[in-house]
């Protein structure tokens, strides 16, 4: 037992320091400085940021877009893994394959398309033009609308994915089943599939939320002055006004939001760990 | 909780995937009430044709009919099947009650009236007590009986049950196969049982039928199967057997394969390219003597019986089963002994 311990500590070690120095200190000197200054603590930065409008309004604006980023890739995601999941398992590698292609391309790169498709001399204005169903050409480019196509796209995999996985849990006899007890195809997939797979949906969506969040380069390159995330304002704050208490109070509010995610995930996954021994014992 | 069986034809059913023939040329006819048993290996088709029988596989060609109406065309929630898997396939995000209350629910059945005939059918499997239970809270014997409720619950008129005891235990497998036997009585459905376990299947069935690359053997109740097996595959599956080859003399006498020339009434074995003969009907003589002289090369002590592995001169091994009275004396293995046997009890087998 003594030789066990010592040996998952050394194994550890290595791991731990790294996350110890690289992580868990600088992510306390950001935690401290939101109400130390220094010399001694204070409230100033917490109420600064309370009293200020821009930082309330990106705040504020920085959740409505995660969870319409989330709900959008939700939406499109599930039925997709739904798809899938009715696949040969040959197709559905391959699929998947598909799926995670995007993943190989640096997101800046993919970033970058969308100007070429969604700029005023883009692909999609000159189509619409030339079909006459435009006379000028619409600004789709630098407004919230190109922000949340770029941050679908980037995310959408991960939805899918995980959606995937859940409904690839649900056992295929339980479909059987119910179908053998008089429920329609539509009838079993919302009564059992649907209801099975809905919390490891949710636990991608939750992914997904978490990820939307920190979201820096699609908000910068794809929106205007308008439609900055907070990731945007803290490098503000960072580089360019050099208010790093400002800052580091914004970034502890993300921190703190991404811990409530993460307590509903821990919720869920022990919510589905729990039906799994509903079957077999796999 | 009670239905009338309906009867259940085969025609002529063909299922392949690929080069892979499940079922060919597979014709079956089950009558109301019966209890018919599928028992094979793995990758015999039994699966296959129960499958095929409850809409989750398509056929490539043939008929199925549920009292002489084609369900061919039927889509599985239309069949009208109650059906309990191996893997209990309860719906683990409702409790007992709601799980057996399903199939209710998706007929329509007014909420107040499916509430009361589920306690019917869980008092039934003597689960009554459980029924706010979620289903990862119940052993799998308990679980078992919960499927079973639920897979009759809507008085189908026919039960299939595809290798249900599966993942349970031998005691509890011993239990729940009288249980269900006592379940099926009561009820009064036709039931086709998928098992590869000929001893189940020897114990529930009506008549079995044994299945082996995709086609039929041989279909008859217990008794006929085992005392009458018509190939060597049936006399080697159901139950334990000895397997001689039959040798014939120029002068015309029969000979078996490492016991010689045989005397007796051999008439029906006439035909026969190869005889089996049930291991309790050798009888092993151990003060010497018997017509067949042989060797214990294994004793295997079972309580109340003994099986003794025999060694014939000419090399050919005869097991043989014998009843064992408390203090009886058994023989060593290595011990010089005899035995006989009745030229009646050879059973004639093609191929």
């Amino acid at each position: 037992m003594r030789i066990r311990w010592t040996k998952t500590l050394l194994l550890l070690a290595p791991a731990t320091a790294l996350a110890a120095i690289l992580f868990v200190y600088p992510v306390f000197g950001v935690l401290t400085l939101t109400v130390h200054d220094g010399t001694s603590f204070t409230a100033e930065p917490v109420r600064q940021i309370y009293a200020s409008q821009l930082a309330i309004i990106v705040l504020q604006r920085t959740f409505v877009t995660a969870a319409t980023v989330t709900l959008i890739c939700l939406v499109m995601g599930y039925p997709m893994a739904y798809f899938m999941a009715g696949l040969t398992p040959r197709r559905r590698v391959m699929a998947t394959y598909l799926i995670l292609l995007p993943f190989w391309i640096s997101i800046l790169i993919r970033t970058y398309t969308w100007i070429i498709l969604l700029g005023r001399e883009g692909i999609l204005n000159k189509t619409l033009s030339s079909l006459g169903l435009t006379g000028e050409p619409i600004q789709l480019l630098y407004t919230p609308v190109a922000v949340h196509v770029g941050m679908v796209q980037i995310l959408l995999p991960i939805v899918v994915l995980t959606c995937l996985t859940s409904i690839l849990d649900v056992e295929r006899d339980l479909v059987k089943a119910a179908r053998s007890l008089g429920a329609t195809p539509r009838q079993a997939f919302w009564k059992v599939v649907f209801p099975l797979s809905v919390s490891g949906a949710a636990t991608g969506g939750i992914i997904c939320f978490i990820l939307c969040l920190g979201f820096y380069v699609t908000p910068t390159l794809l929106g205007g002055r308008t439609s900055i995330l907070i990731a945007n304002l803290i490098d503000l704050q960072v580089h360019k006004t050099l208010k790093w208490d400002l800052a580091a109070v914004m970034a502890s509010a993300l921190l703190l939001a991404t811990f409530a995610c993460l307590l509903i995930y821990w919720g869920l996954t022990r919510k589905r760990s729990e039906f799994a021994t509903g079957g077999l014992a796999r | 909780m009670s239905s009338t069986g309906a009867t259940i034809d085969f025609r002529n059913v063909r299922k392949s995937y690929g080069n892979f023939v499940a079922l060919e040329n597979f014709s079956m006819h089950v009558g109301r009430g019966e209890f018919m048993t599928l028992l094979g290996a793995s990758g015999s088709g039994k699966t296959t044709a129960l499958n095929a029988l409850a809409g989750f596989t398509d056929i490539d060609s043939g008929e199925i009919m549920i009292d002489g109406v084609s369900i061919t065309s039927l889509p599985t929630e239309k069949r009208g099947i109650g059906m309990v898997f191996q893997s209990y396939s309860l719906f683990p995000h409702r409790n007992v009650i709601r799980n057996v209350s399903f199939p209710l629910e998706m007929r329509g059945v007014p909420r107040a009236e499916a509430r009361r005939r589920s306690e019917k059918a869980l008092a039934m499997v003597r689960m009554d007590a459980l029924a706010d239970r979620m289903p990862h809270e119940l052993s799998g014997g308990q679980r078992q009986r919960v499927a079973f409720a639920r897979a009759v619950v809507f008085e189908p008129r026919v039960l299939l049950m595809d290798e249900p005891l599966g993942a349970l235990d031998l005691k509890l497998r011993e239990t729940l196969q009288l249980e269900i036997k006592e379940y099926q009585r009561q009820i009064g459905c036709t039931v086709i049982y998928v098992t590869h376990d000929q001893g189940e299947a020897l114990t529930l069935s009506d008549r079995l039928a044994v299945m082996d690359k995709g086609r039929v053997l041989q279909v008859g109740p217990p008794e006929e199967l085992y005392d009458r097996p018509r190939s060597r595959f049936v006399a080697q599956f159901v139950g334990a057997n000895n397997l001689l080859m039959v040798q014939r003399a120029h002068d015309g006498a029969m000979a078996l394969e490492g016991l010689g020339r045989i005397q007796g009434d051999v008439a029906h074995l006439a035909e026969a390219e190869f005889v089996s003969i049930r291991p309790e009907l050798i009888r092993v003589s151990h003060s010497g003597g018997g017509t067949h002289p042989a060797r214990l090369k294994e004793t295997v002590f079972f309580g109340n019986s003994v099986r003794y592995v025999l060694l014939t001169d000419a090399d050919k091994e005869i097991s043989a089963i014998e009843p064992r009275r408390p203090g009886q004396e058994v023989r060593p293995a290595g011990a010089r002994v005899g035995f006989d046997l009745d030229t009646t009890d050879l059973v004639a087998l093609t191929a």
